[in-house]
């Protein structure tokens, strides 16, 4: 078994690539698009539970959570991480994929491919600078991209039945006059809400190097476009196999189901000025599980000797990231709003004087 | 640059609004020579242009206990059945008084007397009578202005009163929430990254089944709070009409 995959045009041996905006594979030198489909068979080789591996001219060693591969093209040696299911080669540009990566208990389950391709992602990440009032004006000017990648990103799936057993206390405010003596009557009550509410697809990031608020700024993926998962998809983008792993991450799948079966639960209770939660109970039960990749534009800027790092939703286009703030012009916004407010404030206070 | 900006709100309010909260009770000033002559000027073009009498007269302290009957004999003993009317400031027993006379008493009915009353009362009790004394020849002139143009000020149809002077202080507070929210909104556009707290997205449609709603009632609590017909603890006593006389304790 190869421990490399890389795809080669029957027509004229170039690397093809999976092109976002046809989704299929389409070979860059002369044109040719193919059907992921007739690519399938490429993944035979993720069926095998042991690893064969070739040791002329395809040696990979491991040492220090890094491992080294050699191009099929070039022959270069292509060094990664040990996560790393597929990249390029740095030499001649070849993408490849780690098949070891992907084979067995690693293999996805489905895949979301790339909808949007890089010049989308530039032009989402303009936009996002535009219109920013407070963002320092030299942000836009003097910030470069350092790097624009697309990574499909592992994430672990989670579909559960959450029962919910809920207690909220609540109150209930009149108030009534009689002559000058108003009156305030504070009805206090206790709330009893159960019921079951059904969860598909929870995601949860799978990849300790992706911070995982990016990740989750960027949802929502929409599931009805997942596909089995087939390598040809990663042709051209980065990956990574999870390195955290499905007991790990159910934590955070239950914190959110929680969370949402406790708003469901309080979204019934009405008529009621203040509703607070007393007790609660949630307990999931038909948990089911699937490791998919979904698609996430990353791109890396510096400015100031600062690290920003966006994402833009490879699917949807959904655009996130942090900006800083101009101080300067946050007091002075500030201020000039105030001195213009309060006259303002004043003057209508004297007009509706006058009127009344 | 915050330091600035809490300097310049703490002076602002130090040279506007602080003073007026501070002097509640005031020394009485009398007026100086020139003051005296600059408002008797004042006084007396008035009433010459509108052919009634505007008098202000200052005493120590009211006859027999009664600043209005004290007014009225005062008013008669120096200008007789004359049309006018007359401020009266008893400078110890701090009483004051507005009477009309004559064609006054139609022009300065009792809602018009009291009004005036209210809004000298402030300066009166601060003990600026020369402001005072100023404002009540300003409210009479525009009181009689109004009667010489055919639509005089009715008991329905008062001037306006002005907004209150810690006002200034709400319009500041509220430019300066504004400012906030305004400013606030525009930070929250920088920051697009945050974790997701809840998974509603993802909750099945139509799968939410409710199996158990009750509400119980457990107890009621009743408060009460009467509104006070006091004013503003600032002012000195309330003030009384009767007849063609307005008078009251600053």
């Amino acid at each position: 078994m190869a421990a490399l995959l890389d795809y080669k045009c029957p027509c004229c041996n170039g690397a093809i690539n999976f092109d976002s905006s046809l989704q299929k594979m389409k070979c860059p030198y002369c044109d040719t698009e193919f059907d992921v489909e007739a690519l399938k068979e490429q993944d035979d080789v993720l069926e095998e539970d042991e690893m064969h591996w070739d040791s002329e001219g395809q040696q990979w060693e491991e040492a220090d959570g890094m491992r080294s591969y050699v191009c099929n093209s070039c022959g270069g040696e292509i060094l990664t991480e040990d996560t790393t299911a597929a990249t390029a080669c740095p030499y001649c540009g070849n993408p490849v994929v780690m098949s070891g990566n992907l084979a067995g208990d690693l293999r996805p389950d489905l895949v979301i491919p790339f909808k949007l391709d890089k010049e989308a992602a530039k032009k989402a990440l303009q936009k996002h600078l535009t219109g920013k009032i407070l963002l320092p004006k030299v942000f836009k000017q003097e910030n470069h991209i350092d790097e624009v990648k697309g990574v499909y990103v592992p994430f672990w799936l989670f579909d559960a039945d959450a029962d919910a057993d809920v207690r909220f206390r609540a109150q209930k405010v009149r108030t009534w006059s009689r002559g000058n003596t108003t009156y305030t009557e504070t009805g206090h009550y206790r709330l009893h809400r159960g019921g079951t509410l059904c969860f598909d697809h929870v995601p949860v990031d799978g990849s300790s190097k992706m911070p995982d608020d990016l990740m989750e700024s960027l949802e929502p993926f929409d599931m009805s476009e997942a596909v089995d998962f087939q390598t040809a998809y990663l042709a051209g983008y980065l990956a990574d196999k999870y390195d955290v792993s499905l007991e790990d991450s159910i934590e955070r799948a239950n914190t959110r189901i929680k969370h949402s079966a406790e708003e469901a639960m309080r979204a019934t209770t009405s008529g009621y000025t203040l509703v607070t939660t007393e007790a609660s109970f949630v307990r999931c039960r038909h948990g089911k599980s699937k490791y998919a990749l979904y698609p996430v534009w990353l791109l890396n800027t510096t400015w100031n000797g600062e690290k920003f790092t966006f994402a833009m939703n490879g699917q949807t286009g959904k655009f996130v990231g942090n900006l800083p703030m101009d101080k300067k012009k946050f007091w002075t916004w500030l201020v000039g709003i105030s001195v213009v407010a309060s006259p303002l404030v004043y003057g209508a206070a004297w007009l509706i004087n006058h009127l009344l | 640059m915050k330091r600035a900006i809490l300097y310049f709100v703490a002076f602002v309010l130090l040279i506007t609004v602080v003073p007026k909260f501070l002097v509640a009770r005031g020394e009485i000033e009398l007026l100086t020579a020139s003051e005296q002559s600059a408002l008797d000027a004042e006084l007396q073009r008035i009433s010459d242009q509108y052919d009634i009498n505007v008098v202000i007269q200052t005493i120590d302290q009211p006859q027999n206990g009664s600043i209005s009957r004290t007014a009225q004999a005062l008013y008669e003993k120096i200008h007789g059945d004359e049309d006018g009317i007359m401020l009266l400031i008893a400078t110890e027993t701090r009483d004051w008084d507005i009477g009309a006379h004559g064609r006054g008493e139609k022009i300065f009915f009792t809602a018009a007397r009291e009004y005036i009353g209210e809004q000298i009362l402030d300066d009166l009790s601060a003990g600026d009578l020369y402001d005072a004394y100023c404002l009540f020849a300003e409210l009479c002139e525009d009181f009689m202005q109004k009667a010489e143009m055919g639509t005089p000020y009715t008991q329905f149809e008062l001037p306006d009163k002005p907004l209150p002077d810690y006002f200034v202080l709400i319009a500041i507070g509220a430019g300066v929430a504004i400012a906030l929210i305004v400013v606030l909104s525009l930070k929250a556009q920088l920051k697009t990254v945050a974790p997701k707290a809840s998974a509603a997205d993802y909750v099945r449609r139509g799968s939410l089944k409710i199996h158990k709603s009750r509400d119980v009632f457990l107890y009621h609590k009743v408060t009460s709070h009467t509104r006070s017909n006091n004013s503003g603890g600032r002012r000195s006593g309330g003030m009384s009409s009767r007849g063609n006389h307005t008078s009251g304790k600053f």
